[in-house]
């Protein structure tokens, strides 16, 4: 297999063999549902850091019994895995408050109505802001040494600052590669489509990242020499919240719209701003994850706006679409702001805003919405 | 020249012959259950009707609807909302605002200044207030729907059915009947909640006048009259048959094909 | 602009010359908002969460934005529905909370005067937070959002919420252009504190059996929301304590024969006054509403920053604040709190749709009443919004519901 190729693999399954054998050699994997989690400092802990999905789940019926319809279906059919024991590769569970839905799920997990393997079984809710200034900044710091302090009392390590900082190279050396990858989407011809880099991306948060880092460099040597693809009818940009389902934006690309680049937590959002290695280690990682392309979770609207519109330009997009779970709040009133943003443009972006579930149903009804919206940017 | 558009819904399949730029033929049949069967028998009627007898005749034909996809004599296929545009536009340039009602779902279009497509929404999610919801309102009164459009133009009385769902709102209906309400007061009463779903979404794409109506429920005066004092405006009605708009729309753009290609031809032939 | 605030008028001029105390407070609020548009004195929206006194204290008119639609349903009873489908019309999605909806509507419909600044205390939820910033979104007017510290307990927490809560001082000193006056602020947070004490009072009291009332005590919900700090807020919940005392010194009861005790666990149905009154026909009363408990020390006004530092800790303790932020566990625990104090029989908890951080643990509420044998219905019904569950549909479920409790 390419380099390219095994980059491709993990988003296929929950687990794969890289955790597997992480596991077999007495590894710690500790599970997180947000990008605001600072997964140096679970990986200077010595474990493995690991973005839970609920990929392979059919169904939520287990799970609905803790919630209610309206939690979203990400949620659900992730605490219908928790519950039906998918997830006892984990030894814990680091959360913050994302959003409703997801501060609910974690209430539930911690409640102790799911099935984890580990006894007992870490938990941990971090404090994180929900703006950028100088008191929070102070506050996160304070937030991330107790993140820190209880990750060594609970499973006896020692995270040192040095550790810290070879954490920090080590997964600011993951975005440059990851930004580099982006860098060959500005092409007219991009020799990637947005499928292929949607499963890189969620391959960066199921295995170790030193050997995603080497697979990855790797099959961006491939990639200069590929054939790119020209045969499109727009350059798009895919934005929203949590999207793991590589077959979601495959439908979108076989009727011709080319994913350019994203606005997605698990693409750019994730990775787009580096920790300053030069400083503290924890203060260098307050900063940045406070001050980093935001989640709509962050009250900065009108700078996520700006980085939007920069992207537009930088990647000569021609339309945006925003996928939204069902009742997923935060994408919801984003969503409307952007359109009002955008509309106010003295040649706005073609903009859609479609709605999903978690399981991909009425293919046909999105096929509808996704060829219209392609046909009015005209090509 | 000769070209044909095909619109394969959930309900109904409807085929457009135009020649020269003009329609020649129509027709509108009740769907099969298999979308490849409804294309070919509506196409077949249309062919008939002007003495067609082979779809070797036909230049281009552009496939559209729910079931485009699996037209297989079509050479390509584009969405309905493209082809309900392009069709209204069409028959009335001054057209800036397309409610389509069909049998499963709501489409609202909203048109450029040049009649393209600006925006649009769609609500396929539930069946309230679409061509099937109707149907079943019809029944649970005892009526056919032609006769519930006329009777309801006569309602004196204001009723509310306030839900949302379609099978709680023919139990409303059904409780309306018992308690003795005239079936005009509740055949309005349906129209209105119809009407109150469609203008949410006609003014969440703008409701810029001209506002038309396509598909099947356009023939029903008593929602139109509703929708026109919702709207505060008149509906305007296109002068051809409104369930044919989506495949007119289609056989617009298989002309349009044509000549492109053509020109491209021209241009390729010149060049050489 | 008048025509647009036509309703709130003309609720103004019908209030404005009466002497009872609950009418009183909301023509006073009502009459401070209409001055400010007219005089155009600085406004600012406020969430419920967001005690109004550190605005009264600068002379700034703060608008409840809940409270604003609250006043505008009783005298139209589509009032919230036409600003909810307003929202849905500029693109904002069904499943939000409806209050939220509402007060967005209400602001592109221009049925609200705009505000020279927006402040939240950062609770109780993640609509809020959208809410707001789609408000200033839409109006352009600055937004300050308390961080809420999720876990008080947390070495550090009431620090930071502290130091929040002092920038939300100074963002009102900077966009009203005055300083504020802390023997001003003294002044409004005593009368404050009279409110509270009042409306605890008026709680205790609701724990008799046979209960003197039933349902939710309103006149404390709003001198919360219009009059909190104000003698005109402080004169309406008293005169509703003293109303309490006084049956109970008669011995009257909200009805002649309690047959059960209803723990009502979530706010009121606005648009469904009926619905209390519905209850006590079948011989059921409620001595508990959810945001009528109000358990809080009283703010320490010795210092300027004692008072902050009380008047912080308290927002994180009133009503709807307390556990609409932070883990589940507080709202079970006050839950188990309320059926054991006010001897309650069983729990409704008309959960609002969009109430997703309530909604999102049903299954924990569940587990717990199921563990104490406490009767629990769990049912949709929408606070502002009579398109969700109609009022019959309302009464079909509590019916069936009492029935089985009644019986037992």
């Amino acid at each position: 297999m390419t380099a390219l190729e095994e980059l491709r693999q993990p988003a296929k399954t929950l687990t794969n063999p890289y955790i597997e054998s992480w596991k077999e050699k007495g590894g710690k994997v500790m599970g997180y549902y947000c990008t605001y989690v600072p997964v140096e400092i679970i990986h200077a802990a010595g474990m493995l850091p690991y973005r839970i999905r609920a990929t392979g789940s059919t169904s939520s019926d287990l799970g609905d019994v803790y919630t209610y319809r309206t939690m979203c279906t990400y949620c659900r059919h992730s605490l219908d895995q928790a519950m039906r024991g998918e997830y006892k590769f984990l030894d814990g569970l680091v959360a913050l408050y994302s959003c409703d839905h997801v501060r609910r799920l974690y209430d539930i997990w911690k409640a102790g109505k799911v099935q984890p393997s580990a006894t007992p079984f870490y938990f941990h809710f971090l404090s994180m802001p929900m703006k950028a200034d100088g008191e929070t900044e102070e506050w996160l710091q304070s937030g991330l040494d107790r993140f820190r302090r209880s990750l060594e009392n609970n499973f006896q390590v020692r995270i040192t600052d040095e550790a810290l900082r070879q954490s920090i190279k080590v997964h600011n050396e993951k975005r440059r590669l990851l930004k580099s990858l982006y860098e060959l989407r500005k092409q007219d011809s991009p020799p990637i489509s947005g499928t292929e880099v949607l499963e890189i991306l969620i391959a960066s948060t199921s295995m170790p990242v030193e050997e995603f880092n080497q697979l990855l460099g790797k099959a961006l040597e491939g990639l200069r020499g590929r054939d790119g693809f020209s045969d499109y009818r727009a350059r798009l940009l895919l934005g929203g919240g949590e999207l793991e389902d590589p077959e979601y934006v495959k439908l979108i690309e076989e009727l011709g719209g080319l994913v350019i680049t994203d606005f997605l937590c698990f693409g750019i959002r994730d990775f787009w701003d580096l920790v300053d290695e030069d400083a503290e280690p924890i203060p260098a990682l307050a900063k940045r994850y406070l001050e980093r392309v935001s989640c709509p979770r962050m009250i900065d609207h009108p700078r996520r706006q700006q980085f939007l519109m920069d992207l537009v330009k930088e990647f000569k997009i021609d339309g945006i679409i925003i996928q939204r779970m069902k009742y997923c709040d935060t994408w919801g009133g984003e969503g409307a702001m952007m359109e009002w943003d955008i509309k106010k443009e003295s040649s706005p972006t073609p903009y859609m805003v479609l709605e999903r579930e978690y399981l991909m149903g009425a293919v046909g009804q999105m096929r509808t919405r996704v060829q219209a919206f392609l046909e009015t940017i005209g090509r | 020249m000769i070209v044909a558009g095909c619109d394969v819904g959930s309900t109904t399949g409807k085929a457009v012959i135009m020649k020269d730029g003009a329609i020649d033929s129509y027709t509108i049949i009740p769907c099969k259950p298999r979308p490849e069967e409804t294309a070919r028998i509506a196409i077949g009627e249309a062919m008939e009707k002007v003495g067609i007898s082979s779809l070797d005749e036909l230049d281009y034909i552009v496939g559209t609807g729910y079931g485009r996809m699996k037209i297989p004599f079509a050479n390509e296929n584009i969405s309905e909302i493209t082809c309900h545009g392009v069709g209204a536009y069409w028959l009335s340039p001054s057209v800036r605002t397309i409610i389509d009602i069909g049998g499963q779902d709501l489409k609202v279009i909203g048109l450029d200044e040049n009649g393209k497509v600006a925006e649009f929404v769609m609500n396929d999610k539930c069946a309230a207030g679409t061509g099937r919801y109707l149907e079943n309102q019809a029944r649970a009164l005892g009526l056919a729907l032609e006769e519930l459009s006329t009777i309801s133009l006569e309602a004196t009385k204001e009723l509310v059915i306030s839900s949302q769902c379609s099978v709680f709102a023919e139990s409303e209906v059904i409780t309306l009947v018992n308690e003795g309400e005239g079936l005009a007061d509740i055949a309005n009463a349906i129209h209105t909640s119809i009407a109150s779903r469609l203008l949410t979404l006609v003014r969440r794409v703008g409701a810029r006048k001209d506002i038309t109506i396509a598909g099947g429920c356009a023939k029903n005066a008593g929602l139109i009259d509703v929708l026109g004092k919702g709207l505060g405006s008149d509906i305007v009605r296109l002068s051809e048959d409104p369930q044919i708009i989506g495949a007119l729309g289609a056989a617009l753009l298989a002309a349009e094909r044509l000549r492109k290609s053509a020109s491209a031809k021209e241009q390729g032939a010149s060049v050489n | 602009m008048s025509d647009n605030l036509q309703i709130h008028r003309s609720v103004y001029e019908v209030l404005k010359g009466a002497q009872e105390p609950g009418p009183r407070l909301v023509a006073n609020w009502l009459g401070g908002v209409l001055d400010a548009v007219e005089k155009g004195r600085p406004i600012a929206y406020h969430p419920f969460t967001t005690f109004s006194e550190i605005m009264v204290a600068l002379d700034v008119q703060p608008i409840c934005c809940e409270a604003w639609d609250i006043v505008g349903l009783q005298v139209d009873p589509d009032h919230a529905i036409k600003s909810i489908d307003a929202a849905h019309e500029a693109g904002i999605p069904p499943e939000l909370c409806s209050f939220d909806k509402a007060i967005i509507g209400s602001v592109i419909r221009g049925t609200m005067p705009p505000p020279s600044m927006i402040a939240q205390s950062g609770m109780p939820c993640q609509n809020a937070y959208i809410t707001y910033q789609a408000v200033a979104s839409l109006t352009g007017a600055p937004l300050y959002v308390c961080d809420t510290p999720y876990d008080t307990d947390e070495e550090g927490a009431l620090e930071h919420w502290v130091n929040q809560y002092k920038g939300m001082i100074s963002f009102l000193e900077e966009y009203s252009g005055k300083k504020m006056d802390y023997d001003r602020l003294r002044e409004v947070v005593e009368e404050s504190n009279r409110c509270v004490e009042y409306w605890l009072e008026a709680t205790e009291l609701l724990k008799l059996k046979p209960v003197p009332h039933s349902g939710p005590l309103s006149q404390g919900t709003l001198s919360g929301m219009m009059g909190f700090g104000t003698p005109e807020g402080t004169a309406a919940i008293k005169a509703l304590l003293d109303e309490l005392k006084d049956k109970v010194a008669k011995g009257e009861t909200a009805i002649p024969d309690e047959k059960a005790r209803v723990i009502w666990f979530h706010f009121q149905v606005f648009w469904d006054n009926a619905l209390m009154s519905f209850m006590n026909e079948m011989g059921a009363v409620v001595p508990y509403v959810l945001f009528d408990d109000f358990r809080v020390e009283p703010v320490d006004t010795s210092t300027p920053e004692k008072m902050i530092r009380g008047m912080a800790w308290r927002a994180l303790q009133a009503p709807m604040g307390k556990l609409g932020r932070g883990a589940f566990d507080a709202f079970i625990d006050d839950l188990l709190y309320a059926v054991d104090e006010w001897k309650g029989d069983c729990v409704i908890l008309g959960a609002h749709p969009g109430c997703k951080w309530v909604t999102g643990a049903y299954g924990l509420i569940r587990d717990a009443c199921r563990e104490r044998g406490i009767p629990l219905l769990l049912y949709d019904v929408d606070l502002v919004d009579r398109r969700i569950t109609s009022a019959e549909e309302s009464r079909t479920r509590i019916e069936q519901f009492l029935t089985t409790v009644i019986d037992r």
